[in-house]
């Protein structure tokens, strides 16, 4: 265990810059000298920018990511560090804007999850191109499962494509280093660099030791390059060469870099039989299964998949019969190995080419036989009690119960458990999907009503366009804006609401003509409202109508509606259409009798579920219990 | 008299919002004040709206913060939905705690949660549970002082009595087991 001495000179200074335990404000309680820190990964992470001295911090939240820069802040508070830090409207928008401090000279960073980069891609792919003066650093979490994200795709697989190369953690602790070793290395080379975490390390927590934090600046200045920075097809060409010849240098330098080790050579006496190459998670997971089984089979440890350091990967299979290798979540080092002969990985089938790699699946895969049978899955996640959502969703149902309902993503994903969602395909897509769900059936004659059901938050990253499309072809459908005030699905991040900008506003001034911002707790209203925008959309003069349900997140600010309900027994029809429309944790079916009842120890008293029974069977207790 | 020593395998599971990442921190914490490395996987995202969450907590000089299914030295469940879950992670020697007033077979069961709302402070029944079980297990778990010193650490200020109370109540019920 480390030194307890206590550095009381410091107690008495006011916060400072380049402390490694710097006093977080009163000094609550005296910090050891480099006293580890417990960080989440996604912590580690935020330290090392701040550690390497980054000034400007971007990200768009997105689990397994958003704790980066929420760590920035709460970082930059408690060291009182100047670092300009964003919650940018998309993550491109997050991307250009750290991007363009490193034309400046300065040290900048941006953190997305990996659907994030498909959005942030058109900037990627050009800047690989252009370079960057300042460190650069593009943080982007990939969701091996997935647990929760709509696809599995791997971002060095990615980076290959857009040929910049990749650090790949496998753990917090790593993570931090890693972040000085891309800013070292975005520098060198003048190239954009990725760092890709996956979930299990992003919200993996380990002690971490501080380093000192960089409060210094680098002096900001753009230097005008139109042959670079505003380079045409002619000039892009040679960029490419130059990109070329960096990746070529990066690759050299990744063949002796420490952040790939190799055990000694094991075939002096003949080949072994088995080696590995693990990258990631993936190889803390194969050492702790060797560490438990006592297994000594060598290992390879990539610290650098893209680009693979192609000589020293040759080397050791040259010195086994086979090789494992294992990666996550796709097959980006095994892709990149010329000869494959020997290798077996997820690409030639070896190793399941979908999912984690878990402690079970790497058992399995090293022959120590499979583990025992996982225990029962937990219940579906469902949207919180008192959300909004969950009224605004049951209107919905109400006023157009045969319409397509285009959904979106974020909490309200959920409201498939109420029926009300039948696609989810990526941000913004409900106003797309639902404009093309329009021209589709409007060629066969066909009036189906067709409504988008999109966030505040996802509207003002990918929406607006959407919207502004449907009024200039004439789409005649209703879009649903559900205006929580925040991002709540990742944890409540601010959105440009909450500097000023006012949904209905904006929409308006896009120049649609229907637009009513109302609250969804009053059901039969916003049922009736949602009808008239329909009747609006589909009339002669009609066009695109919109209706903001704006109600408070309830996690942040829970209902004031204080109705305690009951369910009259005799009254219940076991219809199941609160069950079925409304998805209350608290309506509760009874085995017995097959009836509903509410469960008072969960039910909050919101009085929601009055909407919810054709037969009028939940009604407000009599008895006058009020919490 | 025992102590926490050797690697420990640790899974807390339940649903979301009964307070499994926070009591994963605090055992965490805990184990850091001992000296000893220490490893947390936690669940963010969709699962913590009403969805099983696990944490994952493990001790000693380990790479990967997942513990293997029939590994784990100790389960905590805090719900009693989330027994059998938890049990599929045991290993042959593990011990597993859960809350909830009916007897399953090698399981102890204790009602921490009952324990919580009769002390008027229903969200300590994580800390009930981890007070049960690190009395009963102090060779497993870390000790009551470093686990009192986090929570003090940890705990926003309206809950760190609570959080205490919590913590000591559910220690002096396994006391008070081992005494019958």
């Amino acid at each position: 265990m480390q030194e307890l001495q206590i550095q009381r000179e410091q107690a008495d200074l006011p916060p400072g810059k380049n402390w490694p335990c710097a006093a977080n404000g009163g000094l609550s309680r005296m910090r050891r000298v480099n006293e580890p820190l417990l960080l989440l990964g996604n912590g580690a992470i935020a330290r090392g920018l701040l550690e390497s001295g980054a000034e400007v911090v971007t990200a768009y939240p997105g689990t397994p990511s958003t704790e980066i820069l929420e760590e920035v802040l709460r970082q930059r508070r408690e060291h009182d560090l100047d670092v300009t830090v964003q919650w940018s409207v998309n993550e491109k928008v997050a991307f250009d804007v750290a991007l363009a401090a490193s034309l400046c000279g300065k040290r900048a960073a941006t953190a997305m999850k990996q659907v994030g980069l498909n959005v942030a891609s058109d900037s990627l792919l050009s800047a690989a191109y252009t370079g960057v003066v300042g460190g650069f650093v593009v943080i982007v979490c990939d969701d091996p499962g997935p647990h929760s994200s709509q696809t599995e795709q791997d971002t060095r697989l990615f980076s290959l494509f857009a040929k910049v190369p990749v650090l790949d953690p496998s753990s917090p602790r790593e993570a931090r280093d890693m972040v000085a070793a891309a800013f070292e290395l975005s520098e060198r080379h003048r190239i954009p660099v990725i760092l890709r975490p996956t979930t299990r390390v992003c919200h993996a927590r380990q002690s971490v030791e501080p380093r000192p934090l960089d409060g210094g600046r680098r002096r900001g200045l753009f230097k005008k390059d139109p042959t670079r920075w505003a380079a045409t097809p002619r000039f892009r060409h040679e960029l490419h060469g130059e990109l070329n010849a960096k990746l070529d240098a990066i690759r050299e330098e990744f063949e002796a870099s420490p952040l790939n080790t190799a055990p000694p050579n094991s075939a002096e006496n003949g080949k072994a039989k088995l080696g590995i190459i693990a990258s990631g998670h993936a190889w803390a997971v194969v050492k702790d299964v060797m560490r438990d089984e006592g297994l000594t089979t060598p290992l390879l440890k990539v610290g650098t998949p893209v680009p693979l350091p192609l000589d020293t990967v040759q080397r050791f299979l040259e010195q086994h019969e086979h090789v494992l290798v294992l990666e996550e979540p796709d097959f980006a080092m095994e892709i990149q190995i010329p000869d494959r002969t020997r290798v077996q990985g997820r690409l030639s089938g070896h190793v399941p080419r979908r999912g984690e790699l878990t402690p079970e699946v790497v058992a399995e895969l090293l022959g120590l036989g499979a583990a025992p049978a996982p225990g029962p899955p937990g219940p579906p996640p469902r949207l919180c009690l008192g959300c909004g959502h969950r009224a605004a969703f049951l209107a919905l149902r109400k006023a157009l119960p045969r319409a397509i309902y285009a959904g979106d993503i974020g909490c309200y994903t959920l409201g498939v458990n109420q029926r009300a969602v039948d696609t989810c395909l990526d941000m913004g897509a409900s106003i797309t999907l639902a404009e093309g769900f329009f021209h589709a059936h409007r060629r066969d004659g066909n009036k189906m009503p067709i409504v988008a059901v999109i966030g505040d938050s996802t509207f003002f990253h990918a929406g607006l366009p959407g919207l502004l499309n449907c009024l200039s072809t004439d789409t005649r459908i209703v879009v649903v804006i559900l205006d929580n005030g925040t991002v709540a699905m990742t944890g409540a991040q601010p959105t440009p609401a909450d500097s000023g900008a006012d949904i209905e506003q904006i929409v308006r001034g896009l120049g649609v003509r229907f637009v009513e911002t109302l609250d969804p707790y009053a059901v039969e209203e916003m049922a009736e409202r949602v009808k008239a925008a329909h009747e609006f959309a589909r009339s002669p003069e009609g066009s695109v109508a919109v209706i903001v349900a704006k109600r408070p997140c309830a996690l942040l600010h829970p209902p004031i509606e204080n109705v305690p309900v009951e369910v009259i027994e005799e009254d219940c029809t076991a219809c199941d259409y609160c069950i079925r429309f409304l998805a209350c944790p608290a309506l509760v079916k009874i085995e017995a009798t097959d009836k509903v009842e509410v469960d008072t120890e969960a039910c909050i008293d919101c009085g929601l579920c009055l909407f919810a029974c054709p037969q009028g069977a939940i009604v407000p207790r009599t008895d006058g219990a009020q919490r | 008299m025992t102590v926490l020593d050797g690697d420990v395998r640790l899974v807390l599971c339940g649903l979301g919002g009964q307070g499994i990442v926070f009591l994963s921190r605090v055992v965490a914490g805990a184990v850091l004040e001992e000296g000893r490395e220490v490893l947390v996987a936690e669940t963010h995202g969709m699962a913590q709206r009403g969805g099983a969450v696990e944490a994952h907590v493990k001790i000693g000089a380990f790479e990967s913060s997942l513990v293997r299914r029939g590994s784990a030295d100790v389960v905590l469940a805090l719900d009693a939905s989330r027994i059998d879950a938890g049990r599929a992670l045991l290993g042959p020697d593990g011990v597993c705690f859960a809350s909830g007033d009916r007897d399953v077979p090698g399981v102890f069961c204790y009602d921490a949660a009952g324990a919580a709302r009769s002390m008027d402070f229903p969200r300590g029944a994580n800390l009930v549970l981890l007070g049960y079980a690190a009395a009963s297990r102090p060779d497993r778990l870390p000790s009551a002082e470093a686990i009192l010193q986090t929570i003090d650490r940890l705990s926003p200020e309206p809950a760190r009595d609570g959080n205490r109370r919590a913590f000591a109540h559910g220690a002096q019920r396994a006391g008070q087991r081992d005494d019958d």
